[in-house]
């Protein structure tokens, strides 16, 4: 990628989370940010202080650690259908949440979910090595994957149907539409060091994915150690989007969407489209939640995965479509 | 059903019945549960199945031909539905001078509350919240006790409508005169619970008056909504008196 392409990308990190940060459906909150500035307190302090930063910090780390995975998971499995979704974190994370949320664990913390969904992202990843096998090639670990993906989704319908009234359910499947309107600093304290760890995991390896373009055989012969390569990509993608999911609740379609919109300006080498991903992710899912916030009324809210995947699904048809002369 | 049946003439209740939050007397919450399900229903044989809203449509015509009488509760959230449904239940069971009585009892009440209204001189803006964080806009049944107890919803004022979810920026900005809150101590283990935990709901919850409703109070167009509407005129008289 050019630098100026690079440069102009965290310019749109920079203003989409200035906007995050600031745009609601009454107006700009600038008056507030001048405020804080000179540490004056007002209702708009307040707001920005307690509610705005962690919610555009948590923004802009989920969308990087999507979008970083997304590319890392289509670079290593060579297949550009590949997403976060595919090696189960997602819904194994899921699972894990909605575990916590089932038997009440909520109300001893509200860290108790996020930490049962990353710890659920963990169990998930390792079900799906052992599953694998040590020298799975690419195809047995999508096809784990979508084991690993098909048992976590089934334990949470199994789970939603046991609901023990209608409104536990509903708080379930709400948490599940995914949204950041209740984000907060502990939830970043938590969230953080997750995604930047498993973003980091993924960016130290990027380099082994453009040999693996050529192919696993070419890639052994040029001295890409697989095994490593495929563990490394499955732990960085498993806390990056196991700690997202953990506060943001499951978000589709940002790891899908966004290393093919900036596939054409890194020449399509796998190892070039990792930083500028986790950059595009992060910009993407921020106005994805301004969006959310301008188009919600009082007190009810569009969820975030759910416009997430109003954006994603024609992007994914026509994705499918287009790929379909080339497919094997 | 409990207002209008008593311990020998009721078969089975519903499956809510031993929850938490059930408003049902200790002799109700033993009974046999009944669901929409027709199996269940042969076998417990009973002359009158009641329905909520939108519960066992397909069943009434299968019910019908074993002989089984069927009554189908209306949706609402006011008390004109309180009323209606009483009515229905009454009409269906050859009940009709107890629940025309019933609903005597509720205008009385509801007149009263509009009368103790009309004395309080300054508005107040009632603001209601769950456990969950989520409160109520117009066309809720929290709404309908507010109003009835003659203060403002300040969710309705806020252009709330229907049943809203956590919104800690919008709570953060809100001046409630008196907040109303359900499911916080009657047992209910909510799955969330972002009010008990989220600091944006501590200012609201901590600084000014606050009752708690006990969440049996609460069933949709359920007569025990007057007991809901009267807690909130109770609170408000108080704040009268204290001004």
């Amino acid at each position: 990628m050019k630098s100026r392409h690079l440069i102009a990308l965290v310019g749109l990190v920079i203003l989409a989370v200035l906007a995050n940060l600031l745009v609601s459906r009454d107006g700009l909150l600038l008056g507030a940010f001048g405020d804080l500035l000179r540490g004056e307190e007002s209702l708009g302090t307040r707001i920005l202080a307690e509610l705005r930063f962690p919610r555009a910090i948590l923004g802009a780390l989920v969308g990087a650690g999507l979008g970083a995975s997304g590319a890392a998971l289509q670079g290593f499995f060579r297949n550009p259908l590949a997403d976060p979704g595919i090696v189960g974190v997602s819904a194994s994370s899921g699972l894990g949440a909605v575990i916590a949320l089932y038997f009440g664990l909520a109300g001893i913390s509200l860290l108790m979910i996020p930490m049962a969904a990353t710890l659920g992202g963990l169990v998930g990843v390792g079900f799906l090595l052992l599953l694998a096998g040590r020298r799975a090639s690419s195809t047995t670990l999508i096809l784990s994957g979508v084991a690993v993906s098909a048992v976590a989704s089934s334990m949470t319908a199994l789970l939603m149907n046991l609901s023990p009234n209608p409104w536990a359910l509903a708080e379930i499947a709400y948490w599940l539409m995914g949204s950041l309107a209740d984000a907060n600093w502990n939830e970043v304290r938590f969230a953080a060091p997750l995604i930047l760890a498993g973003t980091t995991l993924l960016v130290l390896v990027r380099n082994d994915l453009d040999p693996l373009s050529l192919g696993e055989e070419t890639a052994r012969s040029l001295g890409v150690n697989l095994p490593w390569l495929r563990l490394a990509i499955v732990l960085g993608s498993a806390l990056a989007v196991g700690g997202g999911v953990a506060v943001a609740g499951a978000i589709g379609f940002i790891g899908l969407v966004v290393p093919h919109l900036l596939r054409p300006f890194v020449a399509s080498r796998p190892a070039a489209l990792l930083l500028p991903s986790a950059l595009g992710g992060a910009a993407l899912l921020s106005l994805a939640d301004v969006g959310t916030r301008l188009l919600s009324g009082p007190g009810i809210p569009l969820y975030l995965g759910v416009l997430t995947a109003l954006l994603g699904a024609p992007f994914f048809v026509w994705l499918v479509r287009s790929t379909q002369g080339r497919a094997p | 059903m409990l207002a209008l049946f008593g311990p020998g003439e009721i078969q089975a209740l519903s499956w809510q019945v031993d929850q938490p939050v059930s408003a049902a007397p200790d002799w109700a919450r033993g009974y046999p549960q009944a669901w929409a399900d027709a199996e269940r229903l042969y076998h417990l044989d009973p002359a009158l199945v009641v329905f909520g809203p939108g519960e066992g449509a397909g069943l009434a015509p299968l019910l019908a031909a074993a002989g089984i009488d069927v009554v189908q509760l209306q949706w609402g959230e006011d008390f004109a539905t309180v009323r209606a449904n009483i009515s229905l239940l009454g009409e269906a069971a050859d009940l009709v001078a107890q629940a025309d009585e019933q609903i005597a009892t509720l205008d009385t009440r509801l007149a009263e509350l509009e009368a103790r209204s009309a004395q309080r001189r300054d508005e107040t803006r009632v603001f209601y919240l769950s456990s969950s964080g989520g409160s109520a806009g117009v066309g809720t049944y929290v709404d309908a006790a507010i109003t009835a107890a003659g203060g403002i919803n300040l969710m309705t004022e806020r252009g709330g409508r229907s049943w809203t979810r956590s919104d800690p920026e919008l709570v953060l900005g809100l001046a409630a005169d008196l907040v109303v809150t359900s499911f916080f101590a009657d047992g209910y283990h909510g799955r969330l619970n972002r009010a008990r935990y989220h600091a944006a709901y501590d200012d609201l919850l901590e600084a000014g008056t606050r009752i708690e409703i006990p969440s049996g109070d609460w069933p949709c167009a359920g007569p025990r909504l007057i007991h809901a509407a009267e807690a909130i005129a109770d609170a408000l008289d108080e704040m009268t008196v204290l001004q």
